[in-house]
């Protein structure tokens, strides 16, 4: 399964990505400034010193009395002409070398470490560069002697890599904790969300109450007031169906009781006379809409989700009530036999929806099953309803394919092919079962239809 | 018996009247709940047939006030409403039984019949008196063996009898069995029905307490 984007997840990035790219950019200018301020303040440097050393030098020269070449440091000689090693008043910085001329160009004095140093005889005073390192030189105006300053030292770049490692390094140590806490803050930030989300997934066609949740954040204030005004529109669509389902059962019963009754009653005045067949048949088609239209407004009442119930109910009068009214009808009356023990029968159903489930059941048993034997209705502790009849085996099949609506069985007793898929689906609505077994237990033939209730939530 | 049926549609309302009346019955038929509450205060019905959603009221609440007026005419409920909630308030509130359209008009008949047996003191549909053994559930009569007929109203009348086995009966109460309001009841009709009674099901099964009325032994 492809994994969902997380929001929380694509902000920390992009602001880390984007925290990261300000920090590098914010350096980049930093250390382009600090360059600049330190070849400032090194030129700054070479210049004093060449400034300091060429006086001094001159003076050396002029107090010796030195003519040739006079080398000064501290390191080997590895010159062949040093005639003189006692240049030690003229300072040595290990960062640069030197070399001075004359006023003809010939180097009288240079630094040790000149000697690798190819130098032109004419430079320009000033800064230039030479062989990428920086040399200041100054010329005496009054004798015509020059100094020539080479910083040998990289300590520019050295400044330059230790500024950029300032502030280069925290971002590299810092990224993974700013990551983190943007991803941690956008968490917090986001949590209003998630009850949000839970609030809403509470909601189902029998919870359509307005969302409990309450001072959300100002982004999310209009989402929870838009899903809301749905919640209330659609429980009022909800309850228009559900109120236009039983107002309609209610209208429906009277004309059609009326039309039955006028025909029932004018085939008693007819007797068995001419015409008396044709009302027969009318009779019987009145019947058989009847039980159709009851069917279907019972699906469309079921459909419309009023099963469910979060109240829980003892069903066991309600069981009784209707297996009285069924043993009370002279066409079954005595087949049904119940067997409630000392068992009880709570549940969170709807008490209507389980009378319509347990007739539709326990009628279905008495059409479909053996004529001249009982229909057993047994009650089990941990609510279940046991409907038991004998008759003709059902097949695996055919039994998979029962509780489907308009499906029937191998019978040719009447019925709709819609009792056993409204039991069904009430049973499954409240959170249920339904299951069908044949035969039936304990016997060779026969069906059971097992009405396993929903569970008391704790 | 006398029926009160209180009904306010028309069709339904013709059609349960006359297989009443066919079935030899007497019955008064009421649409509104302020005319049945005046039948009742005038007439003792032996059976009401009550629907619920009336034009001007709720039937349960003509129900109640009869139970609590200590009334005891059996009541069945004939409605369209078949709400678990509903019928358990009907039944709750003194009704009898109860009918939820559409119904058979032979259903309606047996549980008028069974109510009545109920209230006859003999829930049992056979009963055996004076050699004479009846099925008031299947209205058959056997007199040794063989089996008798009877007319609706003969029936009517019998089973007003039977009511009350061993009780006196009087004339004016089998005519109101057999004759609803505005019906014009025939001087000797009583007298009639008794005598081909007699005729059908042996002298001594009807016997005559002069000056009171008729009575069936048990």
């Amino acid at each position: 399964m492809k994994r969902r984007p997380s929001i929380a997840l694509r902000l920390a990035l992009g602001l880390t990505a984007g925290m990261a790219l300000l920090w590098v950019g914010a350096g980049a200018i930093s250390v382009g400034v600090m360059q600049h301020e330190l070849n400032e303040a090194y030129d700054d440097s070479l210049q004093q010193s060449a400034q300091r050393l060429l006086p001094l030098a001159v003076h050396d020269l002029r107090e010796r009395h030195h003519n040739g070449l006079l080398i000064v440091g501290d390191g080997d000689d590895d010159g062949d002409d040093v005639s003189d090693r006692r240049g030690r008043s003229v300072p040595h910085d290990p960062s640069f070398t030197y070399l001075i001329r004359d006023a003809a160009g010939q180097v009288v004095l240079r630094d040790l470490h000149a000697s690798k140093l190819v130098v032109p005889a004419h430079i320009p005073d000033g800064f230039g560069e030479l062989d990428r390192q920086r040399t200041f030189t100054l010329t005496e105006e009054r004798n015509g002697n020059s100094i020539v300053v080479v910083e040998t030292s990289d300590r520019r770049l050295t400044g330059l890599r230790d500024s950029i490692s300032a502030l280069g390094l925290p971002l590299l140590a810092l990224l993974p904790l700013m990551a983190g806490g943007i991803w941690l803050a956008m968490r917090l930030a986001l949590r209003p969300l998630e009850v949000l989300r839970r609030d809403i997934a509470l909601r189902d066609s029998r919870n359509l109450q307005p969302l409990s949740s309450d001072g959300h954040p100002v982004e999310l204030a209009p989402i929870a007031n838009a899903v809301g005004a749905l919640l209330s529109r659609l429980k009022s669509a909800l309850d228009a169906e559900r109120s236009f389902a039983a107002r309609s059962a209610h209208e429906l019963r009277t004309p059609i009781a009326g039309a039955l009754a006028q025909t029932q009653q004018l085939a008693a005045e007819l007797g068995n006379g001419s015409g008396s067949t044709r009302l027969r048949e009318i009779e019987a088609a009145l019947k058989r809409l009847s039980t159709l239209s009851e069917k279907l407004l019972q699906m469309a009442r079921v459909e419309a989700g009023f099963a469910k119930s979060d109240l829980e109910t003892d069903l066991l009068p309600v069981l009784t009530m209707v297996i009285q009214d069924i043993n009370a009808n002279s066409i079954w009356r005595g087949r049904v036999q119940v067997e409630t023990g000392t068992a009880t029968l709570v549940a969170p159903i709807d008490p209507d929806a389980f009378a319509i489930a347990v007739r539709n059941l326990v009628e279905n048993a008495l059409k479909h099953g053996a004529q001249d034997s009982p229909v057993q209705v047994l009650l089990e502790n941990g609510g279940t309803v046991r409907v038991r009849n004998a008759g003709p085996l059902v097949d695996a099949a055919e039994l998979a394919r029962l509780g489907q609506p308009f499906v029937r069985g191998a019978t040719t007793a009447d019925g709709s092919g819609l009792g056993l898929s409204i039991a069904r689906s009430i049973l499954e609505q409240a959170g249920g079962l339904l299951v069908l077994k044949s035969p039936s237990p304990d016997a060779i033939d026969g069906f059971e239809a097992a009405m396993v209730l929903p569970k008391i939530r704790p | 018996m006398r029926v009160l049926l209180i009904e306010d549609d028309n069709v339904l309302g013709a059609a349960i009247r006359d297989h009443v009346l066919s079935i030899g019955h007497a019955l008064d038929w009421m649409q509104r709940i302020d005319d049945a509450r005046l039948a009742i205060a005038g007439v003792n019905y032996e059976l009401v047939l009550l629907d619920l959603n009336l034009p001007d009221g709720r039937g349960l609440d003509l129900l109640r006030d009869m139970r609590s007026a200590g009334s005891k005419v059996p009541v069945i409920i004939t409605t369209a409403q078949d709400q678990v909630a509903v019928r358990i308030e009907g039944l709750n509130s003194g009704a009898d039984d109860y009918l939820v359209k559409p119904f058979d008009l032979s259903e309606m008949a047996a549980r008028i019949a069974a109510v009545a047996r109920r209230y006859g003191g003999s829930p049992a549909p056979e009963i055996t008196a004076a050699g004479v053994t009846i099925d008031l559930g299947r209205r058959t009569a056997t007199v040794d063996g063989e089996k008798a007929s009877l007319t609706a109203r003969a029936w009517a009348v019998l089973e007003r009898l039977l009511a009350r086995r061993g009780g006196i009966v009087t004339k004016s109460e089998i005519e109101d069995s057999l004759y609803a309001f505005g019906a014009e009841v025939e001087s000797n009709a009583v007298e009639v029905y008794v005598s081909r009674l007699r005729k059908k099901l042996g002298r001594d099964f009807v016997q005559t307490i002069r000056g009171l009325g008729y009575q069936v032994n048990a």
